[in-house]
């Protein structure tokens, strides 16, 4: 009787043993899930991935494919930025990137608007941006009556 | 914009809706423009035609037989006068009292003495005279260098008289800003704008042919054919004084028509050209004409103290504006 009594005690132990694990490893699993820090250290939990796609869509995905577009502008808007101080910086003869020089100071011979002024400020600047040219002056507009000296 | 290429012509000639009348007064070229005239336009016209030839016969110290030649042939007695002499000694005895003294008409003796006793061909050269006969006058003996002058005037039962207090004067300049402010007054209300240009000294009414101001360049005198500035006026006036062209050489010694009355020697020291913009156009030339004299060291601290709206050019190509002006600035050349 008391060895009866002393195989089922073991055969219900071995038994409560996969049960446990089971329990374990669903907590685990659902921890896992519910992991705060995965979105940001870019691991996609593949527990929650599966658990119900198509009532349960995801956000993150989403999150993740904005970041990317707008790093991407971001490094665009930087190289078109790099373009367009090359080119300014052609137009004024490289004046234009010293703010304190006003206009009404004087300024270099117009003749002096080198094709190479005015690196770009980020260093970024394309390949394929065209090599600006010197910058034409602006021609005087029409006008109505010179003021001269008299006694012509 | 409405490009005014007036010619030369008897009467008012039409032109894109504008009558213009060009001629040739006061040793310069003369152009009325009228802005879609009213039907007395033309009459109008001709009226301030007749005041800008009126002020060359009164004020002209290049003929013997005007007003004011007479005037200084003798010019410690009283004269009977037209009123428009008496109206422009009195205006410069005004800009003489105004700039303490820096406008003064008397420096015609100096000008004689070098020889600037006719009208000298200075478009076409080099001029170079020799000393006249006229001697050089002595600076003024006063403690405190002041050299007053007070002339007379009164008016009679037969008109006007003038005294000179003694001493011969030059109205050219402000004589041709008088005349450009009497003639934009015969044109004040004869069309929807106008423009009087007595070359150099000018007057502007009404936002002008297109509405957003008159264009005015102002010339490089290192090269009359280029502009350093363009300005956008209205009803307003201005004046360029320079030595560009009235500048010629005494016994090789080279001078300018803008004498300063302190040291009675060619003045502004470093400046080639100013002009000014003033609501009057006399007062433009009195302005531009004091301002030069200031040099090149100078200039900046008058016109701003009076807060003028100047331009000038300096010696070396520099050209110096005015906080007043740069607002009517619309067009700088690149390299000034």
């Amino acid at each position: 009787m008391a060895d009866s009594a002393k195989v089922r005690r073991r055969a219900t132990a071995l038994a409560l043993i996969p049960a446990t694990a089971g329990v374990f490893g669903a907590s685990v699993a659902w921890a896992s899930s519910h992991d705060p820090f995965a979105a940001a250290a870019g691991a996609a939990p593949a527990a929650v991935a599966s658990a119900n796609p198509a009532t349960t869509p995801d956000p993150q995905p989403t999150v993740d494919q904005q970041v990317s577009d707008l790093a991407a502008k971001i490094t665009q808007a930087q190289d078109r930025i790099a373009q367009l101080q090359v080119t300014l910086d052609a137009q004024t003869g490289g004046t234009a990137a010293q703010p304190g020089k006003s206009a009404a100071a004087k300024t270099a011979p117009k003749s002096a608007a080198p094709a190479s002024a005015g690196a770009p400020a980020s260093g970024a600047a394309p390949a394929a941006a065209p090599a600006p040219a010197a910058a034409a002056p602006k021609p005087a507009p029409a006008v109505h009556v010179v003021t001269k000296p008299s006694g012509v | 914009m409405t490009a005014v290429h007036a010619r030369q012509a008897a009467g008012p000639t039409l032109l894109d809706g504008s009558a213009v009348l060009s001629f040739r007064a006061m040793a310069s070229p003369i152009t009325l423009t009228l802005l879609r005239p009213g039907p007395d336009g033309d009459a109008c016209l001709e009226r301030a035609a007749e005041v800008i030839r009126d002020v060359e016969r009164t004020c002209s110290r290049f003929d013997a037989e005007s007003a004011l030649s007479l005037a200084n042939a003798e010019p410690s007695r009283w004269h009977d006068v037209p009123a428009t002499l008496v109206w422009a000694v009195e205006e410069a005895h005004r800009a003489y009292r105004e700039t303490g003294g820096l406008f003064d008409p008397r420096v015609l003796d100096v000008l004689l003495s070098w020889g600037y006793d006719r009208s000298l061909p200075f478009g076409s050269g080099e001029v170079d005279r020799t000393a006249s006969s006229v001697p050089m006058a002595p600076l003024p003996d006063s403690p405190d260098g002041a050299f007053p002058w007070w002339p007379e005037v009164a008016h009679g039962d037969i008109g006007w008289r003038l005294n000179l207090a003694g001493q011969p004067i030059d109205l050219g300049g402000i004589g041709k800003g008088l005349a450009v402010r009497w003639a934009a007054a015969e044109l004040a209300n004869a069309g929807q704008g106008y423009s009087v240009d007595a070359g150099g000294d000018c007057a502007f009414g009404g936002v002008g042919p297109d509405g957003d101001g008159w264009h005015v360049g102002v010339e490089d005198p290192a090269d009359p054919d280029q502009l350093l500035l363009v300005l956008d006026l209205i009803d307003t006036g201005c004046a360029t004084s320079s030595t560009r062209l009235r500048r010629w050489r005494v016994g090789g010694t080279p001078v300018h028509h803008l004498v300063d009355p302190r040291t009675r020697r060619p003045g502004g020291d470093g400046l080639v050209a100013v002009t000014a913009v003033a609501s009057d156009p006399a007062w433009s030339e009195v302005w531009s004409k004091t301002l030069f004299l200031a040099g090149a060291a100078e200039i900046r601290s008058r016109a701003e103290r009076l807060e003028l709206a100047a331009a000038w050019v300096e010696e070396d190509g520099t050209v110096g504006t005015t906080a007043q002006l740069d607002p009517m600035v619309i067009w700088r050349r690149g390299d000034v």
